[in-house]
């Protein structure tokens, strides 16, 4: 890049100068010719007015290399780091153009005229549609006629490259598409409503002498191609219809827009006001220009001239892709209609595995919730197999204290069970049977829930605590208990 | 002033204007690349060209519920953080926010059957799952721009019990609105003849119809007035950035462009309950959850209109609105907005977590 930039840098700095140095000259011959103009009186031009004008035509010409020069130098050193649309965009040629129409109105003293522009300036609608519509300037439509001329290009490339493959009745096809392309061409540089006439005229002409070929073709030729080019000669001269209509719009607009520009040049000048500077002759130019154009965009007339002009374009694009695919479909080549079958079946398998994924991920939050259950079920189970255990122990423990105690006492002992039998035990025989009960009551109760998993206590077997609730010996009642109080439980 | 004085005048200023010009070149020269969206990611998820990034955390509290920002398809997400100096993105992360996105990727022939169903249902479904997961959440915060912010709402919708904050930025939902050229022009279209004719609806196709909104100062002027920055290196690269984010448009997949185009913008099915994707209805009722709409006074692509449409039929009753004095992409990089945009939204959010 510092490369480029060190080139560039020389002819820059002459470009500079030489522009400085015309400048002062301009001003110095302006300032002249102020002087001469009071000398010589109001009736006779000055003598230096003719080196005022080639100084300014000087000035307007190296201005003009100087854009061509570097809009050469930044598509070259830009060109792979901004979007193609920018660059086409980032055009000095219509700095030139300002450039040139601002110069054309610089105002002389005396009220003499400044013949830069030789009658041309930019009220003239068809340098407007010149400036603009041509260089590709989306100006009457998003789909404006390049998208179109691509489309044609890539078709005649098809059946150029076809021909080449001896494509029945070559000769005519060749003929016809020559023809047809010239019309197009002059489509997009024609710019004023005589001439849209003139060449609708022209291509209805053709259209008709064509159609004699087309839809009765001699023998040899492929009846249905013909017959479809027919179709797309047909809809060509539809969208030339459209196009004209659009085009007349416009210019009719830029018309309205050019001539308010131009009123407000001529307000300041009756004003007596400044020359105008550089940048605000531009802001004035588009301030001006857009306030007319918005405002047919905003109407009705627009939307609908717009909507006919886009649908006829699509539709001679359709008929494109139609003929181009039923020339390729005369070869392997994969057609876009294969295209997109294969991708419509791919987005329906992904969505398709999409909704598999969600089911299997839901069963298997399911799953791993049910072993989740089990597995809690099991832990219960064991923490209760290691009480009834330890119950079981305290049990024997206490047996065993009795007996003791029995023995002690020189009294008959009883066989176990010894908590059944005796009506008022003492107390460590009571908490010990009452321990028992409880233990063979949560035993129960688990065994019902491991049985049962997941863990929803549906069992209508009256819980440990529903037990408790409703014991006789109990005072209390719970809402849940719906048994009336003393009844017994087991 | 005398005539002299004036014409010498008027070309000196002439006499600066070829200097910038010279100078400019020098810069254009000198910059070796222009770089946009440089604020710290990882990628999270992904299915094909649709990514999911988390952006790198930048303040020592964050926030305990992410917000995904969902960006529009017809441009590049790169406009939230453009550059240093001017990223939503960053502001947001220097709030505490954790913020998530999703990169809706470069459409092809692939994408010409996708729906608004595979990509709403369906990517930005796994998205937001994926998030919830990843944070043991039920609901994370939505912060849909433009076309974005329409998607969330219908999310949002959808599926409420997944959003704990809807915010929506510029973006459309009542579509019955004269304040923008955008709208009427789309009401004429004959969408169908479109998609058939393209499949996939080139960007430059969506961008000249931007441009066509300002004809001749998105074309032209905007171009004049660059001479006049082009001799700071600093302003010229803050141009170029915003440039190339202006021609980074995406195309678009046709059917997804057909529902917007003819369910939305043509038939404004949303405000009217009866637009349907993935067989479900969208009703906007079902938005139970804190809305915040934000919208640019002077928007000429989404005009105010559109966007208050979401507060008349959403079903919460904590819904609130916020707008700023600038237009559409303002609303991202003035400079009007850099400083309280974002730690209004951070602060909305956090009262409602």
């Amino acid at each position: 890049m510092q490369d480029f930039f060190k080139q560039q840098a020389g002819w820059l700095n002459t470009w500079q100068e030489q522009q400085q140095k015309l400048t002062k000259q301009f001003a110095s011959l302006g300032e002249d010719l102020t002087q001469g103009f009071a000398e010589a009186g109001k009736q006779q031009i000055p003598g230096n007015f003719e080196e005022l004008l080639k100084s300014q035509q000087e000035l307007f010409e190296q201005f003009t290399s100087f854009a061509g020069n570097l809009q050469q130098n930044i598509q070259r050193a830009w060109g792979d780091k901004l979007p193609a649309e920018l660059l086409r965009l980032f055009n000095f040629s219509i700095l030139q153009q300002f450039y040139k129409s601002w110069l054309g109105n610089m105002k002389f003293p005396g009220g003499l005229q400044n013949p830069f522009m030789g009658g041309q300036n930019w009220a003239d609608p068809s340098s407007f549609l010149d400036s603009f519509m041509k260089q590709e300037h989306p100006f009457i439509s998003t789909f404006s006629n390049f998208n179109l001329q691509d489309e044609l290009q890539k078709m005649f490339g098809m059946f150029g490259m076809l021909q080449g493959a001896k494509l029945p009745g070559g000769d005519l096809y060749s003929q016809l598409f020559t023809t047809y392309q010239g019309y197009f061409n002059q489509l997009v540089s024609t710019g004023t409503s005589q001439g849209f006439d003139q060449l609708l005229e022209a291509f209805s002409r053709w259209k008709e002498q064509a159609d004699q070929y087309l839809l009765a073709p001699q023998v040899g030729i492929h009846r249905e191609t013909a017959q479809e080019f027919a179709k797309a000669i047909s809809l060509s001269f539809d969208y030339m219809k459209s196009f004209a209509t659009m085009g007349k719009l416009i210019e009719e607009t830029a018309r309205k827009a050019g001539n308010r520009f131009q009123a407000k040049l001529v307000e300041r000048s009756l004003n007596d006001e400044p020359p105008i500077k550089f940048s605000d002759f531009c802001s004035l130019w588009t301030k001006e220009n857009e306030a007319v154009f918005l405002e047919i965009f905003g109407s009705d007339q627009f939307a609908k001239t717009q909507r006919e002009f886009t649908s006829s374009g699509l539709r001679l694009k359709l008929q494109f892709n139609k003929l181009v695919e039923k020339v390729i479909d005369q070869t392997p080549i994969a057609l876009k209609r294969d295209l997109d079958l294969a991708t419509k079946e791919i987005l329906q398998l992904k969505r398709d595995l999409r909704q598999s994924r969600q089911q299997q991920q839901l069963l298997a939050a399911e799953a791993k919730a049910a072993q989740q259950a089990v597995a809690a079920g099991e832990q219960r189970f064991e923490t209760l197999e290691t009480t009834l255990a330890k119950v079981q122990a305290l049990a024997e423990q206490a047996e065993q204290t009795a007996r003791a105690a029995a023995v002690t006492q020189n009294a008959p002992v009883e066989k176990a069970p010894v908590a059944r039998t005796r009506k008022t035990p003492p107390a460590t025989t009571k908490k010990a049977t009452s321990t028992t009960k409880k233990a063979t009551a949560t035993t129960k109760k688990a065994t019902a829930t491991s049985k049962k998993a997941p863990a929803t206590r549906t069992s209508k077997t009256p819980s440990a605590a529903d037990k408790k609730a409703t014991s006789p010996q109990s005072p209390k009642t719970t809402g849940r208990a719906k048994k009336p109080a003393g009844t017994p439980t087991e | 002033m005398n005539y002299t004085q004036q014409f010498q005048d008027s070309m000196e200023e002439f006499k600066c204007f070829a200097s910038n010009l010279k100078k400019g070149v020098e810069n254009l020269a000198s910059i070796e690349e222009v770089t946009l969206a440089e604020t710290a990611k990882e990628l999270v998820y992904e299915d094909g060209k649709r990514k999911l990034y988390r952006y790198r955390a930048r303040a020592d509290k964050v926030c305990p519920v992410p917000t995904l920002i969902i960006y529009a398809m017809v441009n590049r997400y790169t406009m939230l953080d453009l550059q240093p100096n001017r990223s939503m993105i960053r502001n947001l992360l220097d709030q505490g926010m954790d913020v998530y996105l999703i990169d809706w990727g470069y459409a092809d022939r692939m994408d010409r059957h996708l729906t608004m169903d595979d990509l709403i249902n369906g990517f930005m479904d796994d998205c937001i799952n994926h998030i919830r997961e990843q944070h043991q959440l039920d609901a994370i915060n939505l912060l849909g721009v433009c076309q974005g912010g329409t998607f969330s709402a219908i999310y949002a919708a959808l599926h409420p019990e997944k959003v704990k904050n809807l915010i929506t930025m510029v973006a459309p939902i009542d579509f019955d609105t004269k304040d923008s050229l955008l709208f009427a022009w789309s009401k004429e279209m004959d969408v169908d003849l479109l998609i058939d004719a393209y499949g996939i609806v080139p960007g430059d196709l969506m961008n000249q119809a931007y441009q066509m909104l300002q004809p001749l100062t998105l074309t032209v002027q905007k171009y004049i007035n660059m001479v006049d920055i082009m001799a700071d290196a600093d302003k010229l690269n803050d141009f170029l950035r915003m440039e190339s984010w202006i021609f980074d448009s995406p195309d678009q997949p046709g059917e997804v462009l057909r529902q917007n185009i003819k369910n939305l913008f043509q038939q404004n099915e949303l405000v009217k309950g009866e637009f349907e994707i993935g067989g479900q209805l969208v009703d906007l009722k079902q938005i139970s959850m804190p809305v915040l709409v934000v919208y640019a006074d002077y928007d000429t692509l989404v005009p105010p209109t559109a966007c208050k449409g979401l507060l008349e039929h959403v079903g919460t009753k904590d819904k609130q609105e916020l707008s700023y004095p600038v237009g559409h992409v303002g609303m991202f990089v003035s400079g009007k907005t850099q400083a309280t945009l974002a730690p209004r939204i951070a602060d909305w959010v956090n009262q409602r977590l």
